[in-house]
């Protein structure tokens, strides 16, 4: 391990690596320093915008493990932050608010869900998968608004928050948790893709017949994918429903879920930070536009076909990638 | 002597079509195999039939005297058998060492995949199995290189090392001199490469290239719209009247 890199020489191999990663870091810095900002300017809406964004950068986050690296277009994925939201809520509904109680379940329906879901869907391959992927996710949509008991179409508002001691419906531990949620998900993947399971699913996104061709079946791997995928997207659910203190269909609705496919392509599809950028650029164009003009659709979406045309590797290949390229 | 892979009234129909007509065909241990025959004969839907790609209509191919017809293409790699494609198919974004521990680990002698922790380029085992096989191609000062920045040449050898890579038994090399061109770079090169192979695995080589074939083969089968026609040594493919008929034409066969 040691000697591959000595063998490379660190001047050819250090700044190389050390960029991205140097990035990475000032980033997170930056965004630990919003609860102190929230805190001097008296401006709880910043901390509210910046957890909002930290949601969905975990949820594209998730979603890139699946789309950009296992190259499995899922039109789906909000219906997971809407299963994590749900568990939340409902379980509050009966009484139950422990915040240990709370996650376990999220991860476990989360997986029970994502499974055959997953399997399924990966019966087919390209447009198919992006089909059913949406139609699934529309069944769990029509599901929630159908649900009378816990609010139908107009949602579940949550009496007791997942439940953490003294930290409980603090919004700066809120926003802190998130944080490290988010960093821990990105060292995490950081070693996966690397790794021999990372090797199979990214080779299985460029050329499946070929990884059959070396005597291993890609369906196990990219199901697996899936469902961590979707794991990743369900705790963002359940941050989501502590966050707003409300669990609604409209979170997974089929718009919530393109929104996080643009995300991930905003930022840059297959690399590790693109989405935490994706997530962040369409959040707060979508905040500063909404500011400007109640048309805000009309210029937001030539802006994200302009860069998703014109950057390769989204935003985050683009500042990541400026100094050692030509 | 027993074959290593035997090959028993084969079929593939599309529609009315019989591209793969009863083909019988034996690979013996250590022997090099050629299948000719003009464009369109059925040459790489046999190899397909054989690695489990493409589904057979009739007929029956066993290795080592055990049946394989049930086994999908994955596990027959894992049973014992390689391929190379006539069109590249390395992963053109991944370096030639990844190319190559993807195929090394796809190999029955290292389980499962599903290892999240290790980097897979610094994983002992594979990387070392990897290494041998970059260096047995000549492709040592590549190594980290982009398969998509190899020249061509480079990246059929890149196809041969990754066939190589999950040690089978009987190797199916469509067209490895295909595109290649002659000289010191080109086919001769894999000519030479071929005949250090020679001996260790049974191959199965389809190849337009009549130099390397007559040189490198120990028995030729030739195909004509599906159908074995003819099979035998040099010589014999060389003075018989139906190949000349059939595929040679009037082209002059080398001597």
């Amino acid at each position: 391990m040691d000697t591959s890199i000595a063998q490379a020489g660190p001047g050819r191999r250090f700044p190389a690596a050390s960029w991205p990663v140097c990035l990475t870091v000032a980033l997170f810095l930056l965004l630990a320093l919003v609860p102190v900002y929230s805190a001097l300017a008296d401006s709880p809406y910043v901390l509210l915008q910046f957890s909002r964004i930290l949601v969905f950068a975990l949820a594209a986050v998730g979603l890139n493990l699946a789309l950009g690296y296992g190259g499995l277009v899922s039109f789906g994925h909000a219906m997971y932050i809407g299963i994590g939201a749900y568990c939340v809520a409902v379980a509050s509904h009966y009484g139950a608010d422990s915040g240990v109680l709370h996650l376990v379940l999220v991860l476990a329906v989360t997986a029970l869900v994502a499974a055959p879901v997953g399997l399924v869907a990966l019966r087919t391959r390209g447009i198919a998968f992006i089909m059913i992927t949406l139609a699934l996710a529309q069944m769990f949509y029509f599901l929630a608004v159908g649900l009378k008991q816990y609010g139908g179409d107009e949602g579940l508002p949550i009496r007791q928050l997942s439940h953490f001691g003294a930290l409980t419906g603090n919004h700066a531990a809120l926003y802190l948790a998130l944080l490290a949620c988010l960093g821990g998900s990105l060292l995490l993947l950081r070693r996966v893709i690397a790794s021999r399971f990372g090797l199979i699913l990214r080779a299985s996104s460029m050329d499946a017949r070929r990884v059959r061709a070396v005597g291993t079946t890609p369906l196990g791997y990219q199901l697996l994918a899936y469902v961590l995928s979707a794991e990743l997207c369900g705790l963002a659910g359940f941050f989501l429903a502590n966050l707003t203190a409300f669990a609604s269909p409209a979170y997974m609705a089929w718009t919530a879920s393109g929104e996080l496919i643009i995300m991930v392509l905003l930022g840059g599809a297959g690399t590790l930070v693109g989405p935490v950028v994706g997530a962040a650029g369409f959040l707060l164009l979508e905040d500063v536009l909404k500011g400007l003009t109640d048309h805000w659709m009309i210029v937001m979406g030539p802006v994200i076909v302009l860069i998703v045309l014109f950057l390769r590797n989204g935003l985050w290949g683009m500042m990541s990638h400026s100094r050692e390229d030509h | 002597m027993q074959p290593l892979l035997s090959i028993r009234g084969l079929v593939k129909r599309y529609g009315g079509l019989l591209v793969t007509d009863h083909v019988d065909l034996d690979i013996r241990p250590g022997e090099i195999h050629a299948v000719i025959g003009p464009n369109g004969a059925g040459k790489t839907t046999l190899i397909s039939q054989v690695m489990g790609e493409i589904p057979s209509d009739e007929g029956t191919i066993s290795l080592g005297g055990r049946s394989i017809d049930a086994l999908g293409m994955a596990q027959r790699v894992r049973a014992g058998i390689g391929r190379s494609y006539q069109i590249t198919s390395v992963i053109q974004q991944f370096t030639v060492l990844e190319n190559v521990v993807l195929a090394v680990q796809g190999g029955h002698a290292h389980g499962h995949g599903f290892r999240f922790w290790t980097p897979a380029v610094r994983t002992p085992g594979l990387v070392d199995e990897a290494d041998e096989l970059i260096r047995l191609m000549g492709l040592s000062a590549r190594r980290d290189t982009p398969a998509m920045s190899l020249s061509y040449g480079q990246q059929r050898q890149l196809e041969i090392a990754m066939a190589l890579a999950g040690k089978p038994q009987v190797l199916l090399l469509d067209e490895p001199m295909a595109g290649m061109g002659h000289g010191d770079t080109g086919s001769d090169m894999m000519v030479e490469l071929l005949r250090r192979l020679k001996g260790r695995y049974g191959i199965l080589l389809i190849e337009h290239d009549m130099d390397a074939v007559f040189s490198l083969a120990d028995r030729i089968s030739v195909l004509f719209y599906g159908k074995v026609i003819c099979c035998g040594d040099a010589d014999a493919i060389r003075r018989s009247p139906e190949v000349r008929e059939a595929y040679l034409g009037d082209e002059e066969v080398a001597a």
